[in-house]
């Protein structure tokens, strides 16, 4: 798939072990983690103006941001598409045994904590929509707010979230994000 | 220096937190795509922050199941009163078919009332003086734009806005220099939040409102809970007037507030004020502007060009007194202000020209004194 690389193009691949735990520590499933590899080399190789770009390490790096917000992106429109398949998927991926339930209950810990870190408010809203799926004017409705002051909550609830999770450990996380991959790998074959 | 995820700053976050709760509910529009995609490229700890909120999201995504949210309360039982009482409004909900949810549809939430407040009467120019820790939002002619502050609150600004934020452990103060904007507060009873607009102090704990802020007037008006205005002018103005207010629950306080409630407006202005009690249409077509709309009723063109000047990028000139008494009503978008001028030249006898900076109308027996231009 990959044209034979050119001898510059050295100045990339010296890279490649690095751009790996990049990727890993972001997308946990090695599947996803080597298609996008492949894809960022790709990029760059198709690049004819390569060989001018004066710091190689930071542009292979710049084409992985950009990848990997594209495919959290795609994710995105499969979550909206997916509303309803999306539940059942999880629960008849057989993958999802008692075992890995067991080594997962650290990290359910920590999301439940960052959950806790909200105000209460927020916590509310955010869970109405991210655990129930309500959509902002339904959590709205429920709460007595304009469905732009939930759509707030969420966005704080998130940002807040997620400063909580980058605290705790990112080996504590690789599990989750090891399901996450493969279930939206699940949702994108159906 | 690739790889500092614990170093993504806390507003790259907050921002990328924004972007995704939108994204998240499916509605961004294309301009909103361009600017996000704008955002993300700028910088790559807006590009680590969007990857990590994300990723925060979909681990919530993976639990948003009756056994996903067992998981969670199993793993943390402090969840436990959370989840519980979410379950209750959950079964509440549909219990209630989902067809309230879209029959309420806009004004079903406007019901809801917010708590009331206290109101402090300080002068804008103390309030802020010089303060350098206020954040600074405007908006260019023709421009609307949506900031979320740090507690949640959202504020629209409509075209030509200029306002100053400044939060404190005790209040929310927002300065409206000049211009338009739809705030919808966050609840926090500690914090009062403030709109000064000149003279004029609109205060509320959790609600949603619009105040437009012109030379000579100011105009509050609630969409959802209770605010409480406070106006020098008020003590005398309204007392005089009390008896044409159609709004006889809106009286003037001891301490010389008015408190307005949903769907009522009020308009300040040297000349006195006006409260008046709105039906949902017509609280819709007030805040028609934040979906770039505009709409008339029966108002004089001098009148609506008075407005229109404030979204228009060239200057409307009315040559003539007789173009300026035309009543006019209708709808229109505020990007495409020309062609509604033109428009009018169907239905009326009037001249539109437009040229590089100008948009001149005058009555069509003038049209050939205008041709030189």
């Amino acid at each position: 798939m990959v044209k034979k690389p050119h001898k510059g193009d050295q100045r990339y691949l010296k890279h490649s072990s690095e751009l790996h735990n990049f990727l890993s520590k972001r997308l946990g499933n090695p599947a996803t983690v080597d298609e996008l590899i492949q894809d960022v080399f790709l990029k760059i190789f198709k690049n004819t103006k390569r060989h001018s770009v004066e710091k190689p390490r930071a542009y292979l790096f710049a084409v992985a941001r950009n990848l990997l917000v594209d495919h959290f992106r795609h994710n995105i429109a499969r979550q909206h598409n997916n509303m309803l398949e999306f539940d059942e998927t999880i629960h008849t991926d057989t993958s999802f045994s008692e075992e890995k339930r067991l080594e997962t209950r650290e990290d359910l810990r920590s999301l439940a904590v960052a959950i806790r870190t909200l105000p209460p408010r927020t916590r509310k809203a955010f869970t109405l929509s991210r655990l129930y799926k309500y959509s902002y004017a339904e959590v709205g409705e429920m709460m007595g707010i304009s469905p732009r002051t939930v759509e707030g909550h969420v966005a704080k609830g998130l940002a807040t979230c997620t400063t909580y999770m980058l605290q705790v450990d990112t080996r504590e996380k690789s599990h989750m994000t090891d399901n996450i991959v493969q279930f939206s790998k699940t949702v994108a074959t159906k | 220096m690739t790889d500092k995820k614990t170093h993504i700053p806390d507003r790259a976050l907050a921002e990328a937190g924004q972007w995704l709760a939108r994204e998240l509910e499916g509605n961004m529009s294309r301009t909103e795509r361009a600017d996000f995609e704008a955002w993300v490229d700028a910088y790559p700890d807006h590009q680590d922050a969007y990857i990590e909120t994300h990723k925060t999201s979909i681990l919530f995504s993976n639990q948003a199941t009756k056994e996903g949210r067992q998981q969670l309360v199993e793993a943390a039982p402090e969840l436990r009163p959370l989840i519980d009482e979410c379950e209750d409004l959950s079964t509440l909900a549909s219990k209630n078919s989902r067809l309230p949810f879209a029959l309420g549809g806009k004004y079903g939430w406007i019901s809801a009332i917010a708590a009331c407040l206290l109101v402090v009467l300080v002068s804008g120019v103390i309030f802020f003086g010089n303060d350098p820790f206020a954040n600074h939002y405007s908006t260019e002619v023709g421009e609307l734009q949506t900031v979320m502050l740090e507690d949640g609150s959202i504020i629209t600004l409509n075209t030509d806005t200029s306002l100053s934020v400044a939060f404190s452990d005790t209040e929310r103060r927002i300065l409206l220099k000049h211009g338009e904007a739809f705030f919808d507060v966050a609840k926090d009873k500690d914090r009062p939040f403030k709109v000064v607009a000149g003279k004029d102090i609109v205060q509320a704990v959790g609600t949603a409102f619009n105040v437009k802020k012109r030379a000579d007037t100011t105009k509050v008006t609630v969409t959802e809970g209770v605010v409480e205005v406070k106006s020098e002018p008020f003590l005398g103005a309204l007392t005089n007037k009390a008896g044409t207010n159609k709004a006889s629950t809106n009286k003037v306080g001891p301490s010389g507030t008015i408190s307005l409630a949903v769907g009522e407006n009020l308009t300040i202005s040297a000349a006195g004020t006006q409260n008046a009690v709105l039906s949902p249409l017509e609280v819709e077509c007030i805040m028609a502007w934040r979906t770039g709309m505009l709409h008339f009723n029966g108002i004089t063109l001098s009148n609506v060009v008075k407005e229109l000047q404030y979204y228009a990028h060239k200057e409307i000139i009315l040559t003539d007194e007789a173009v300026g008494e035309l009543v006019v009503g209708g709808s229109l978008n505020t990007h495409n202000i020309s062609a509604f001028l033109k428009g009018l030249e169907l239905t009326f006898q009037i001249k539109v020209i437009e040229r590089d900076t100008v948009i001149i109308l005058s009555t069509i027996t003038r049209q050939t004194d205008l041709s030189s231009i």
